[in-house]
């Protein structure tokens, strides 16, 4: 494949953009808005449903979106790209048959079984199980190769054998044939991205080192393009909260965090470059496989043109005010903001905390919020004010930027505060430390004496506050511009586009894989 | 993991608890150690504060040392119980509330039609039949309604596939989308099929002009309303087909008995604003749900070839399922001593004896309403028990409850068909009163047809059992391969024996083809349910 006069490059991202928003699509938005005219990009965008809208007014550069709806039961990739038409699809189904199924897909399928038990070591493996998988279902369909009965048989076979037989049969740990049900078919869920062929492009990147990156370990098999994980967060230790949070059964959990385990682990192994937006991310990376020499923090940026100092609106030029843009949900910490709230009305009996944000998405939590403000009787002092579209606005109508959450990566309502002059308390949890420096006050999370205390302290000391406020846009332009964060990935796509890489490809060393190329070279 | 180095400042064993307790709270039984420290960090607790807070040296240390209290047996007990007597419980009829609910809300389905039966009775006229119509007249209906049944028995099973996809998936404006374009295609196809009728009539005179004209008329407004009906049975709207068919019912009576308007124009007046009635419902149903269910999607409905691809066998179901049903009336209908005046003339005493077949099966469709609903929780319960090593119990347990079912269905069956035919028979000593009941005794055709038929239905319901089946698992497949086959058998048998010793002798098809589809479904069904496991696995 040769560099084009204008290189494309394949942006991947899973529940974001373009189809959602939030701080990856702003990212994405960004990145490819101030990369117009230098380098294309063409977006795979996993999601849920094949009815999602695009969002954003994409930039021209953006040549294609493939839309990859991985919970659409039927024929979905018919959703992925509208060129082929369906007969396409519908002479992969013509072609495949049990023979196939039994003699070259099944091989693979046992070692991605096998990697499955041992997915922390399996990396290199998992890759070239990855790729076969990928070529097979080039020719094969894939919905008839997973449903079909030796597929079930064989899945059903590992996850007996997967078990810790010292477990008792009446254990919560023993898997149910729902676990196997749903165990396979979120497998058939998740690797759908495995069916989409890879289009003409120099690099590829994906915003998460989950299973956005299929595309990127294919393209790096089979054409030798190199790629790079954007870890807005940290995709693994996502799962490793959210899925244990669930009521799913023990099995269940297992096969998916498993699962989980060896797509990331996979995804740093064969990453040329792994870009975190904070060090905070870097500790995680590594113990799940990446190498330290991989790893670049490039933070995130705003636009400090637009994110600039305004005057407080008139009706609160008399009252202190304290504001934080948020949606309404527990990993925010609202609670220990209204009791934060609590304590400093106790010493300013106006002052005003406003929380820009959605109450819709855990409404429970919301509602459990409303009833603390009630309770505490601070329904003068503290505002859900919902969501507001002009976040510029909001912070500008505060003395302070209040963040209060037990869990963070880099947030842009930081950055954007900031970079309208707003001095900070947050927590210190993700990567706000590296963000505030000197230039706010970081506390303890879910403590709210200590964070009463620093937030009373900006309020009343005027001096250190408009200190802040200026050091704070200081230190925005000079770290967290928009213009420095699209030139340092500017320089990596450089780097990289000039790197010269091998088709790992060459390299497979499954029989099972060999065998198939073998195969396809022979018979298509 | 095993070596967790302990710091200097003295831990709290209070506070671990209460940390242990809190975590387990959270997540239950921990995967790993990771997923313990993943969860730890989510609730506000940093590497910086666990020497201070807790004793530990790092904050996986501290992961490591719940990890190890969560995997105690406190804390590991069992939340499914795997009792092997579970798979033995008797599943004959085992909740009799919920059969009498489930029988009781398949019966609901047969409410308009019984409206209809009850003014036929009460006034002499329904939406499409009149007691005194004359064989003509008789004839041209018949084959309005069979082909509007046909021609929109393939869009009725499409409609219901679609609109509950898209409404499982909440987005009414998707469904309703999706409904307005199969009910376009659908109303479109019924014209297009009785003009081609009306113009091949034209050009082989099969009936006189008029004849034929009334049968297109009635045959597109009786199509028209089962699209629609078809529509608001799968929103589950029930109450509105009955509202709309009793209304169209009444405007038939008031135009007859009180405007004295001629009996067609009538029909086609109460025909039509059945019609109208039910794109209202239609349409206020869909306005309502989409205003109060708003979706801020795409509104993109997949390639046309992907909908023909995932409803093509269905379709085709829906076709060969009324074929079916009315075959071996075409085949009865189009024969005898003399010949028939017409290529189909209407047989009264073999249609009597249908319709007093047809009383029976209709009184077991509730019984399939209940044998579906059964299956599916107990698919989804036994899911949720059964481990590895009980599966072999998991597909035994299905094959004894498909038996179970069998034999209630064949139970229900007989019941229902006694019932029918005594229910009927109890009316003959008053045939010399009403006349109406002499006429439907005077042949014994018509008691003959009702046992054979009788018979047949019994098949057939079991047939349409293992379809239920086999569409909840999502192979609609092979039902259709047994309907086609069932359907040949059906015309060859009924065609050689009515033409061989009597037209009546053509029910001999339907209770053959009957048999043929029990049969073949049941084959498929039997090998399904030996390996449930895989056949719900793969039912996506």
């Amino acid at each position: 494949m040769d560099v084009a006069e204008r290189p494309t490059v394949l942006l991947a991202t899973e529940g974001s953009y373009p189809y959602k928003g939030g701080g990856v699509s702003t990212w994405a938005q960004m990145l490819c808005e101030e990369l117009n005219g230098q380098i294309d990009f063409i977006i795979f965008a996993l999601s849920n449903s094949s009815q999602d809208k695009i969002r954003y007014n994409l930039p021209s550069n953006i040549k294609a979106v493939y839309n990859i709806p991985l919970w659409v039961t039927e024929d979905t990739v018919v959703y992925y790209n509208a060129e082929p038409p369906f007969s396409y699809y519908l002479k992969r189904k013509l072609r495949t048959t049990r023979n196939d199924i039994d003699n070259l897909f099944r091989p693979i399928f046992k070692d991605f079984i096998e990697c499955l038990k041992d997915p922390v070591t399996k990396s290199v493996e998992s890759g070239q199980v990855i790729y076969g998988l990928w070529k097979y279902f080039q020719y094969y369909d894939y919905k008839m190769t997973l449903s079909h009965i030796s597929t079930w048989d064989h899945f059903k076979q590992f996850l007996f054998e997967y078990t810790d037989k010292t477990i008792t049969s009446s254990s919560t740990e023993t898997p149910h044939l729902l676990d196997m049900t749903y165990g396979m078919r979120w497998l058939y869920h998740f690797m759908m991205p495995i069916v989409a062929s890879i289009p003409q492009i120099n690099l590829s990147m994906s915003t998460l080192a989950g299973f956005p990156v299929i595309p990127s370990i294919v393209a790096k098999f089979e054409y030798g393009i190199p790629y790079m994980v954007i870890d807005h967060g940290v995709f693994i230790r996502e799962r490793l909260i959210n899925i244990s949070n669930t009521n799913f059964s023990y099995s269940a959990k297992k096969i998916l965090l498993d699962m989980a385990t060896l797509i990331t682990g996979t995804a740093y192994h064969y990453a040329d470059r792994i870009l975190p937006v904070s060090g905070f991310n870097k500790n995680w990376e590594i113990t799940f496989g990446a190498e330290a020499n991989k790893i670049e923090v490039i933070p995130n940026g705003v636009d400090t043109q637009y994110f600039v100092p305004g005057p407080k609106p008139k009706e609160l030029n008399n009252t202190k005010t304290v504001v934080a843009v948020s949606h309404i949900f527990p990993l925010k910490d609202i609670e220990t903001m209204i009791k934060v709230c609590e304590i400093v009305s106790g010493k300013i009996h106006d002052v005003q905390f406003i929380v820009y944000g959605s109450l819709d998405i855990d409404p429970d939590y919301t509602r459990k919020c409303q009833a603390l403000i009630k309770r505490l009787h601070i329904e003068e002092n503290f505002k859900l004010a919902g969501y507001h579209a002009n976040p510029r606005e909001t912070y500008n109508e505060g003395d302070i930027y209040l963040m209060t959450s037990i869990s963070e990566g880099v947030p842009y309502t930081l950055l954007e505060a900031m970079s309208c002059g707003k001095p900070v308390v947050a927590t210190d949890v993700g990567g706000i430390s590296e963000i505030l420096k000197d230039n706010g006050i970081l506390c303890k999370p879910r403590d709210p004496n200590n964070i009463a205390e620093a937030v009373l302290l900006l309020l009343v000391d005027d001096a250190m506050r408009n200190e802040m406020s200026v050091n704070s846009r200081a230190n925005v332009i000079k770290e967290f511009s928009k213009e420095h964060f699209v030139q340092h990935y500017k320089n990596i796509f450089q780097e990289l586009l000039q790197k010269k890489t091998q088709k790992d490809k060459i390299k497979i060393t499954l029989p099972s894989v060999n065998y198939l190329l073998r195969h396809i070279n022979e018979q298509h | 993991m095993n070596n967790i180095e302990f710091a200097t400042i003295k831990k709290d064993d209070s506070k671990i608890d209460t940390l242990a307790q809190h975590i387990h709270g959270l997540i239950g039984n921990p995967v790993s150690v990771w997923a313990v420290a993943a969860t730890i960090e989510s609730i506000g607790i940093r590497e910086k504060d666990v020497l201070q807070d807790f004793g530990y040296k790092s904050l996986y240390d501290l992961a490591s040392e719940i990890y190890r209290i969560l995997k105690n047996e406190k804390y590991r007990t069992s939340v499914i119980e795997n009792n092997d007597s579970d798979f033995n419980e008797s599943v004959l009829l085992d909740n009799i509330i919920s059969f009498l609910k489930y029988y009781g809300l398949g019966l609901l389905v047969t409410i308009p039609l019984l409206s209809q039966i009850a003014s036929l009775f009460i006034f002499d006229y329904s939406l499409w039949a009149w007691i005194h119509l004359n064989k003509a007249q008789a004839t041209m209906i018949a084959i309005g309604v069979i082909s509007s049944f046909i021609i929109t028995g393939g869009f009725v099973q499409v409609i219901g596939r679609e609109i509950n996809r898209y409404i499982g998936m909440g987005d009414y404006g998707l469904a309703k989308k999706l409904t307005r374009q199969i009910l376009l295609i659908g109303g479109i196809t019924i014209i297009c099929s009785q003009s081609c009728f009306y113009f091949l009539n034209m050009l082989f005179y099969f009936y006189p002009i008029n004849m034929v004209t009334l049968s297109v008329i009635y045959g597109c407004l009786i199509g028209f309303m089962i699209l629609l009906s078809s529509v608001l049975y799968t929103l589950e709207q029930i109450k509105s087909i009955t509202i709309a068919v009793i209304i169209g019912t009444g405007l038939v009576v008031t135009g007859i008995k009180l405007m004295h308007l001629n009996m067609y124009i009538a029909q086609w007046m109460g025909l039509g604003a059945t019609d109208l009635i039910l794109v209202f419902y239609m349409r206020s149903y869909f306005s309502k749900m989409t205003h109060s269910n708003p979706k801020d999607t795409a509104d993109i409905l997949p390639q046309i070839e992907v909908i023909y691809y995932r409803n093509y066998r269905y379709f085709l179901y829906g076709i060969l399922y009324f074929s079916f049903i009315f075959m071996d009336r075409i085949i009865a209908w189009s024969t005898g001593k003399p010949p028939t005046s017409f290529i189909i003339w209407f047989n009264t005493p073999y249609e009597l004896g249908m319709d007093w077949a047809l009383l029976g099966l209709i009184a077991t469709v509730g019984v399939l309403e209940y044998d579906i609903h059964l299956f599916s929780e107990r698919i989804q319960y036994f899911q949720k028990r059964a481990t590895y090593d009980q599966i072999p119990k998991f597909n035994a347990y299905f094959m004894k409850l498909y038996k179970h079912q069998v034999l209630i269905l064949i139970g229900m069956n007989i019941i229902s068909v006694m019932a029918a035919y005594y229910a009927i028979h109890s009316l003959k000593p008053y045939g010399n009163e009403y006349p109406l009941i002499k006429d439907f005794f005077a042949s014994p055709i018509t008691s003959n047809v009702f046992w054979l038929a009788s018979l047949g239905y019994i098949f057939f319901s079991i047939g349409l059992l293992h379809t239920l089946y086999c569409f909840t698992l999502a192979r609609p497949g092979y039902v259709v391969f047994s309907l086609l086959i069932s359907l040949i058998s059906n015309f060859s048998i009924g065609f050689i024996m009515s033409r061989l010793i009597s037209p009546e002798y053509a029910i001999t098809g339907l209770v053959t083809g009957s048999v043929v589809f029990a049969l073949l479904t049941g084959w498929y069904i039997t090998k399904s349910f030996h390996r449930m496991d895989y056949f719900y696995f793969s039912a996506y």
